[in-house]
């Protein structure tokens, strides 16, 4: 039980994954991506937990109490803007795309890509 | 003062730059090709600095905002680290130079100014994850670089870039995602991000939580791999690059997948041990994959019919070679990795440019139809032909050199199949390069193309390049001499395998 | 012989390869100066290789390093061997040169030419004085690529196909080359002309390996069967002087590789326990020289272009030169005779043969025909090609008073003395070959002589002019040469021969030997009396039986070996193309949508069996039977009814045929046309390498089972419907001699040894 939070953020990064490569529909794939990417942050969050460790926050009165890692809020804090930035790369392409195609469907596109060529 | 900080700089004078090109570019056009030259140039001057520093006085390091590690951010630079910058730096301002000059005639005028920042953007961000020496930092690189060069793609809006600009932000995205696992699990099993200090810790992690590291380990490679296309996770390749314009392809066919392999560089050599990479079957696994990387790339390049998809998917046969390299855990076959990713970059680039050239003024894409352009079109040709020669592997040319590293490696590993699969792959090379070249060269033309100038520019790219490949042919011993002793080192260290 | 370091060979090399660009440039100020320049060029290029043979007579070995350059630095080391070759390489490149000014000056971007043709000295000069394998290596790649600009110079289709085939064979064995560098560098360190064989078999690499290998990569050049097919479409779609440079000059790069390898890099002292190998590797030489010059012979003999013919001499007299390496290796110590043999002939086939190709050039620029059949009773035309072809005719069948001569009676006397030594009885047949093939060449050459000169004349000759006099001088010097090295034979012997062998460690009993052979001896004189009796009777046997003779299209080495496995690797790459096309699945979740359309079946199927309602059924009722109620009689009117409504068909059907007949028509023709047109260029890219697989048939998506699919796939497969080229034509012909020369071959195994 001291892993649940990795596993089940592992549990979660795959289903992420496979939703990425399982769904034909372009927005699905960005959403599974956020999930992946999401899973991801679980469990670096996960990794900065102290047991019995108070928030970090620095007072006067606090010189040896344990605090939860820092770092990894820092660090997903970077994870989540470029998570953020490619979504909405990726979502502007889609609805370009879309105009294109007229269909969001990957199967589709390329269909109609091969008879084109 | 700029001495001291020299290696930050390098990274965000190009940020800078495409900052600048965005906020006045739009109205100015000129101003912003002009700023972009500038800013590459000066990029390329610092990055030869650095060079210089480090020859005179070996590894060293920079913290950002002066905080030491494991607290702060460290940016290193030795002897391949240094080789990796000048490649890149000295390629993209060639690019650069080349696309200022061409690109006007071949994506919609009103995105030129885009272009260029995201272009500079992409260099600063291949500059930061050679230099970055924390993990988390190359993750950021990382994900920029994969988002400048998935723009880069679709910068012209048409339909077929912009599916394949798709197919490769998601199949990047799959591959960062898994990166950015396993430097989690290498920050939980030794608390640091640093690579030196994670490399100290690692044997103790090890001892602790041996499948965690094996874990790790194993979603680093993968997410590498896929990032740089190495068979069977290249299916992104051939579309990206076949459907980009010119630059575009050259700086992603010549740097942008390199770039993930001197990560893996960085992981494999420095991170972990060799004895323990030596027990893994990691080794058979990259050089298996590498072969058929290698086989599959040539046998479908000599299928193609449209000139760049079959340079995307001999990229995918010499980033085999590079695997190939990496994978045999020999000193000369790791400096012939190494070497092979300066003199892919080069002559790939040529290539694409010299075909950019030729399919922008014959306005044909198919293989059959360049046929007698070399009468009219001399230079493009030429390159194109030396290009070609280097990639067979003629000796005088540079991609000799690096297949005899690669050879001599094999030999030394003890494995002679993987010399037959070096010579055979070199024919196949031959059979789609060479007729490319002799129709260019010896059959009669059958479309009707009149001579127009080739802009200044490309010219000088070009005849930079071709100079390039010759030289680096003929001295060889300037870019060996200086990435050997490090390897040496690296191997020395461990005690090589 | 002490080492000299000087500039010379480094000179000898740049000179023409930098001489090249001087040519073009020369081109601008007009087509004069452009010839100037190249004759002053290979000129000045002949006086160095004159000068550094002079340094080289005195007794030191010329060396010249260039460090650092292209890895590991290029060396230059010319030592006697190495010396006089350089002079005949400049020598004929001279005389081809001269010839060359006339030739082509009727022809299309001689710019171009001349300038490849300068450098290709430079590169071939830098083959002969290289130091080490891997400078050779350069220097014969450099050959390859600048020659090829010389084959296809004409630039039609034939031109093309014959030089991609000689393009990319000389690249495999380029790479086979290269193997052998990477081998011998990884064993010994570095790729000098030094003694290696204790040093490969000790890192456990078998020699055997290390042979085959070298085989493939100088065979190719040499024109050993079965790697020559390159040779007999390359020498003759050139321009008579490259045809003449490539034959005399480049082959013998393949045969030069083979002297350093086998002589130097591969051979032991006789003592050593090694020694088998040598043996064994001298042994198989032998035999790869006797079916080459057999062969080679008899291909001469069956064809009819004079280049053609040319081309197998080439082939039939690089057997001769292999056949003499073979046994001078295979004997050890006691070889001299074999090397001197190989060495002398190198050097007397460079000049006979240019000689002929240029005479063949010279008759071709006359009267514009190269082809037997088309030539005829020239003699009156063109006494002085008469004459100079009878001189050079001689040279080659080996008539006293010639160079041939001279070489060939080394020759022979090299096989003799292996059999003398091993007395093994194989020896022996071995020597019956050379001599029979002695007297294939003599037929083959005296059928052109006769066929061109004399004999009815095929067309009308009056306007042809002979020789002119540049064209006269450059064959006056090609007599001169070949008379003084056939007359004066010892003297030749002594000063190019001996110098060259005493370098290698031969005993000093044999070279003695060699260098008192008696030429003028009445043993020796037999030989060509030998040889033009056969020839003779050859002769007669194809005067009388020529026409019936035809020579099976499907044997050939060409058909045999290369196609197939071309066809193969074709097939097996088009096989695994059709599975992954259409077996793997697409998408990687394809099991969903199995799955689902599963389902839909499923579905469809439900409601089917929902649908199905049991057909309505009545209980038949039961009449009684009338009779001659079933039948009902026929009337007249019945039949008026039916003749009137056949005959309104009838018409209506010729009506509509009618109308429709002229479209029909149209419909035929267009279909024919167009059947014709993708036929035409089907058949246009059959053959190329270059244009790849051909597209399968776009047939739109069907719906198949698995099973159909299944039965299509196989059916395809064992109709071989995925290898169209099983009804391409062919186009070149080697002949069913092969297959007897094999049987022979294993006949005579079976016996001997």
């Amino acid at each position: 039980m001291d892993n649940l939070f990795y596993a089940m953020a592992f549990v979660i990064f795959l289903t992420g994954f496979w939703i990425m490569l399982s769904h034909a529909n372009l927005i699905k794939k960005i959403i599974g991506m956020n999930i992946m990417e999401s899973a991801v942050f679980l469990f670096l969050v996960a990794i900065g937990y102290v047991r019995d460790g108070s928030a970090p926050i620095v007072t006067e009165a606090s010189s040896a109490i344990t605090y939860v890692n820092p770092l990894p809020s820092a660090l997903i804090l970077t994870g989540i803007v470029v998570s953020v930035s490619v979504t909405a790369f990726a979502l502007g392409l889609i609805v370009r795309l879309y105009q294109h195609y007229g269909t969001v469907d990957v199967d589709e596109i390329t269909r109609m890509r091969s008879e084109e060529q | 003062m700029i001495t001291a900080h020299i290696m930050p700089l390098t990274i965000l004078l190009p940020l800078v730059g495409a900052y600048i090109i965005l906020l006045f570019g739009s109205r100015h056009k000129i101003l912003a090709r002009n700023v972009a030259l500038a800013t590459a140039g000066v990029t390329f001057a610092m990055v030869c600095f650095i060079t210089y520093l480090v020859s005179a006085h070996g590894t060293f390091v920079y913290h950002l905002g002066g905080w030491a590690p494991p607290l702060g951010i460290e940016l290193m630079a030795d002897n391949i680290t240094a080789f990796l910058l000048v490649t890149f730096a000295s390629v993209a301002f060639i690019v650069l130079l080349f696309a200022s000059d061409v690109l006007p005639g071949e994506i919609n005028p009103k995105v030129i100014t885009r272009y260029y920042a995201l272009y500079l953007v992409l260099l600063g961000s291949l500059l930061g994850i050679v230099l970055s020496n924390d993990f988390f930092n190359i993750y950021v690189f990382l994900e920029i670089s994969s988002i400048a060069a998935a723009a880069l793609v679709a910068v012209n809006g048409d339909k077929l870039a912009m599916e394949a600009s798709v197919k490769y932000l998601i199949m990047s995205t799959l591959g960062s995602g898994t990166v950015l696992m396993g430097i989690a699990g290498l920050y939980m099993v030794t608390g640091y991000l640093n690579l030196d200090f994670i490399a100290s810790n690692l044997s103790a992690a090890y001892a602790g939580y041996p499948l965690t590291v094996l874990m790790t380990l194993a979603m680093l490679v993968v997410g590498i791999a896929v990032k740089a296309a190495l068979f069977p996770l290249h299916v992104w390749l051939p579309d990206a690059h076949g459907a980009a314009p010119t630059s575009s392809s050259a700086i992603l066919s010549g740097l942008v997948v390199k770039v993930y392999i001197a990560v893996l560089l960085k992981l494999l050599y420095r991170v972990f041990p060799l004895d323990f990479i030596a027990a893994l079957p990691l080794q058979a696994s990259l050089l298996v994959m590498a072969t058929l990387g290698i086989f599959v790339g040539s046998i479908l390049a000599i299928r193609q019919k449209d000139i760049k998809k079959m340079l995307a998917y001999s990229t995918v046969a010499q980033i085999g070679y590079v695997f190939l390299g990496i994978g045999l855990f020999s000193e000369k076959a790791m400096i012939g990795a190494v070497l092979h990713v300066f003199n892919h970059a080069v002559m790939k680039s040529m290539l694409f440019l010299s075909a950019g050239l030729l399919i922008k003024y014959s306005g044909r894409r198919e293989i059959a139809d360049l046929a007698g352009l070399g009468r009219t079109y001399p230079l493009p040709m030429i390159a194109f032909s030396v290009g070609a020669l280097s990639m067979v592997g003629i000796p005088s040319f540079s991609g000799f050199i690096s297949k005899w590293y690669l050879g001599l490696g094999a030999l030394e590993a003890n494995q002679l199949l993987f010399l037959v699969v070096l010579l055979v792959s070199s024919l196949l090379n031959a059979f789609y390069y060479l007729p490319i070249v002799i129709a260019g060269f010896f059959k009669k033309g059958t479309v009707e193309v009149e001579k127009q100038v080739i802009p200044v520019g490309a010219q000088i790219s070009l005849i930079f390049l071709i100079a390039a490949t010759f030289f680096f042919g003929l001295f060889s011993n300037i870019p060996v001499s200086y990435i050997a002793p490090t390897i040496q080192g690296l191997f020395g260290m461990f005690g090589g395998v | 012989m002490p080492d000299a370091i000087s500039r010379i060979p480094l000179v000898l090399v740049l000179l023409p390869l930098v001489g090249a660009f001087g040519v073009v440039g020369a081109a601008r100020f007009g087509d004069r100066w452009r010839s100037r320049m190249a004759n002053a060029i290979t000129f000045a290029t002949l006086i160095v290789a004159l000068w550094q043979f002079y340094l080289v007579q005195q007794g030191t070995v010329l060396v010249y390093v260039l460090e650092g350059f292209v890895e590991f630095g290029l060396r230059w080391r010319v030592d006697f061997v190495g010396a006089i070759f350089s002079v005949v390489v400049a020598a004929v490149w001279f005389l081809a040169t001269v010839f060359a000014r006339e030739y082509m000056a009727h022809e299309h971007s001689q710019t171009r030419f001349f300038g490849f043709w300068t450098f290709t000295l430079g590169a071939t000069l830098g083959v002969f004085v290289a130091g080490d394998l891997f400078s050779l290596f350069l220097f014969f790649e450099a050959m390859t690529f600048a020659a090829y600009v010389l084959v296809i110079h004409e630039e039609d289709r034939e031109s093309l196909r014959a030089g991609n085939i000689y393009l990319y064979m000389s690249v495999a064995g380029g790479l086979a080359l290269l193997a052998v560098i990477f081998l011998l560098q990884f064993v010994v360190g570095a790729t000098g002309f030094q003694p290696a064989l204790h040093l490969i078999i000790e890192q456990g690499i078998n020699p055997w390996l290390v042979v085959i290998v070298l085989i493939g990569g100088f065979g190719v050049k040499a024109g050993m069967i079965p790697l020559h097919i390159w040779l007999p479409k390359a020498h003759p779609v050139a321009p008579a002087p490259a045809s003449a440079v490539l034959s005399a000059i480049m082959i013998k790069t393949g045969a030069y590789g083979f002297l350093r390898m086998l002589f130097v890099v591969l051979s032991v002292p006789d003592g050593d326990p090694l020694f088998a190998f040598q043996q064994n590797f001298g042994y198989m030489f032998i035999w790869i020289g006797a079916i080459t010059m057999f062969v080679g012979a008899i291909m001469g003999i069956l064809n009819d272009s004079m280049k053609k013919v040319l081309a197998y001499s080439s082939i039939s007299q690089m057997g001769y030169i292999l056949f003499a390496l073979g046994s001078g290796v295979m004997l050890g110590s006691r070889g001299a005779f074999g090397f001197a043999g190989a060495w002398m002939h190198m050097i007397n086939h460079a000049f006979f043969k240019s000689f002929l190709f240029l005479l063949a050039g010279a008759v071709f620029l006359h009267t514009g025909e190269l082809d037997l059949d088309k030539l005829g009773g020239l003699r009156k035309q063109m006494p002085f090609a008469m004459g100079f072809f009878l001189i050079a005719a001689a040279s080659i069948t080996g008539i006293p008073g010639f160079n041939g001569y001279v070489s060939k009676i080394l020759i022979h006397e090299a096989i003799l003395e292996a059999y003398h030594l091993l007395e093994w009885p194989s020896l022996l047949w071995l020597e019956r070959i050379f001599v029979v093939t002695g007297g294939l060449t003599a037929a083959y050459i005296s059928k052109i002589w006769i066929k061109a000169f004399f004999g009815k004349a095929r067309n009308d000759w009056s306007h042809v002019k002979d020789l002119s006099t540049s064209h006269i001088r450059v064959f006056g010097t090609y007599t001169a040469i070949v008379v003084t090295i056939g007359v004066f034979a010892q003297r030749m012997v002594d000063r190019l021969v001996i110098p060259a062998a005493s370098l290698m460690p031969f005993e000093q009993g044999d070279l003695a030997h060699v260098g008192h052979v008696p030429f003028w001896g009445s043993h020796e004189l037999m030989s060509p009396i030998i040889s033009y009796a056969i020839a003779v009777a050859v002769l007669l046997l194809l005067w009388k039986f020529g026409k019936h003779i035809v020579v099976p299209r499907w044997l050939s080495v060409e058909y045999l070996v290369y196609k197939q496995l071309y066809n193969g690797s074709l097939g097996i790459i088009r096989f695994l193309i059709h599975l992954r096309e259409n077996w793997i699945p697409k998408n990687m979740l394809t099991g969903r949508r199995i799955w689902r359309r599963v389902d839909d079946a499923a579905q469809e199927t439900k409601a089917q069996i929902r649908r199905w309602k049991p057909p309505k059924w009545e209980p038949p009722r039961w009449e009684p039977a009338r009779w001659g109620s079933a039948i009902k009689p026929i009337t007249k009117d019945d039949l008026l009814r039916k003749i009137e409504a056949t005959r309104a068909r009838e018409k209506e059907r010729v009506q509509l045929w009618r109308t429709k007949e002229g479209e029909i028509t149209k419909w035929i023709q267009r279909a024919r046309r167009d059947w014709q047109e993708k036929e035409a260029r089907f058949e246009d890219r059959i053959y190329d390498v270059v244009d790849g697989i051909p597209r399968k048939p776009q047939r739109p998506e069907e719906e198949l089972s698995l099973d159909e699919r299944l039965r299509r796939t196989l059916e395809g497969i064992t109709r071989r419907k995925f290898n169209p080229y099983w009804t391409t034509k062919n186009l070149g012909f080697d002949t069913w001699i092969v297959a007897m020369v094999i049987a022979l071959i294993l006949f005579v195994f079976l016996l001997a040894r």
